[in-house]
């Protein structure tokens, strides 16, 4: 079969699901599928998937973009790092789980200041995000 | 029949929410960032990976330096479980009010639950049970078959080898020895054998596992040889009344690391 009349075949059956009323795609289906309840599941599945996975898709691009701006404020993530203990005092005090890790008592000095880089990095890129969403197209 | 854990339930209740059996296919800082987990790599001096937290954000750093990506899939899955499992969670009331507030957040964090709990989520995310006893069940144990299941779910061998044994599937035990010493071992329920103190000495004089020490973690054996025949002896207690069986030995080196994973089963 030609690759021309193949593609009439398909355009004309796309046409036809286009146009039919449901009832009619549910009977052709129940027919064409041995279990219909299974394929409910299925497709009720893929659809969750690919709305997270644009989700997904879509945060990822704005972070990127957001850790690309925070990069610029160097000043505000070496925030508190002249005095580490101090703010990692602060920070256990609020939540344990604030910076996880489980050998705290081990932790170095340059360890410490690591933590608070990144403590500083996650507050503002959260920051850049309520901006957003407040002034929409600023950030 | 083993309870399900929290840690593991939690993993099928994410893998539910994003409509997906399994996520072999998926990239983990895509995974993170579906999740409002900020997922990055670079080099890290201290540790393979690390996770902080804002009020509603999570900044997941992994070590760039680490060689497998294996291990860097399920050092990804074990931060998505802690920030799916410990964000947010308050120090119990006895620990806020110690006026050392860190050694206080130290002692709760020392119990290790997290960890474990972390670890679990990463182990059924990565290797959801359904999926794993579909395809290992009712099939002959061997290396290979670990192998195939490592491929399968894009996760180490040590990482899967952990996951066949916590399923019972054919008596098998594992032994992590690293830096020379023993440093854990997991055996099946159903392996019905005696280990002994083995853990932080060196492994046993006839092992394979000491034969790769000394001859500094190369790959001595290809193939078919790799699972070397041993005497249970070797490594279990043999009482007077019992026979001294006929084992294998397979070894998993990891020169960089200076690690062994031994699996050992009976032939």
């Amino acid at each position: 079969m030609s690759k021309k009349i193949k593609n009439a075949i398909q355009d004309a059956e796309l046409q036809f699901f286009r146009e039919a009323d449901p009832e009619t795609i549910r009977d052709i289906l129940k027919e064409s599928t041995p279990d219909l309840a299974e394929y409910t599941r299925k497709r009720d599945e893929a659809l969750v998937k690919v709305k997270f996975l644009a989700k997904a898709a879509s945060n990822k691009q704005r972070d990127q973009y957001l850790l690309d701006l925070a990069s610029r404020y160097r000043e505000a993530i070496e925030k508190n790092i002249d005095k580490p203990l101090q703010f990692l005092r602060t920070l256990m005090s609020q939540k344990v789980s604030a910076a996880y890790n489980n050998s705290l008592d081990k932790l170095t000095r340059e360890e410490i200041i690591e933590i608070i880089k990144d403590q500083n990095l996650v507050n503002m890129l959260e920051q850049f995000d309520q901006d957003g969403t407040n002034n929409e197209g600023k950030v | 029949m083993a309870l399900i854990t929290k840690a593991k339930f939690e993993a099928q209740k994410l893998l539910r929410e994003i409509g997906m059996e399994d996520i072999a296919e998926i990239p983990m800082d895509l995974l993170a960032a579906g999740l409002n987990a900020t997922l990055i790599e670079e080099p890290l001096r201290y540790c393979d990976g690390r996770i902080t937290f804002s009020a509603n954000r999570s900044l997941i750093k992994i070590n760039s330096k680490i060689e497998f990506p294996e291990r860097k899939r399920f050092i990804s899955a074990h931060e998505i479980g802690h920030h799916r499992l410990h964000k947010n969670m308050d120090l119990p009331p006895d620990t806020s009010l110690t006026l050392n507030v860190i050694e206080g957040a130290e002692k709760h964090l020392k119990t290790g639950k997290q960890e474990v709990e972390a670890n679990q989520f990463a182990a059924e995310l990565l290797m959801p049970s359904s999926i794993f006893l579909r395809l290992s069940k009712g099939k002959l144990f061997s290396p290979q078959l670990l192998k195939d299941l490592a491929f399968r779910f894009k996760t180490s061998l040590t990482a899967t080898s952990l996951k066949y044994v916590e399923a019972d599937l054919h008596p098998v035990c594992l032994i992590k020895t690293e830096n020379g010493n023993v440093k854990y071992f997991k055996m099946s329920p159903s392996m019905k054998c005696w280990l002994g103190d083995i853990v932080r000495l060196p492994p046993p004089a006839q092992s394979v596992a000491m034969e790769y020490i000394q001859n500094d973690y190369r790959f001595l054996y290809n193939l078919e040889e790799k699972a070397q025949s041993i005497k249970k002896s070797v490594w279990f207690t043999v009482r007077e009344w019992e026979e001294d069986e006929d084992f294998y030995e397979y070894c998993i080196p990891t020169k960089r690391y200076k690690s062994i994973l031994s699996i050992i089963w009976q032939k």
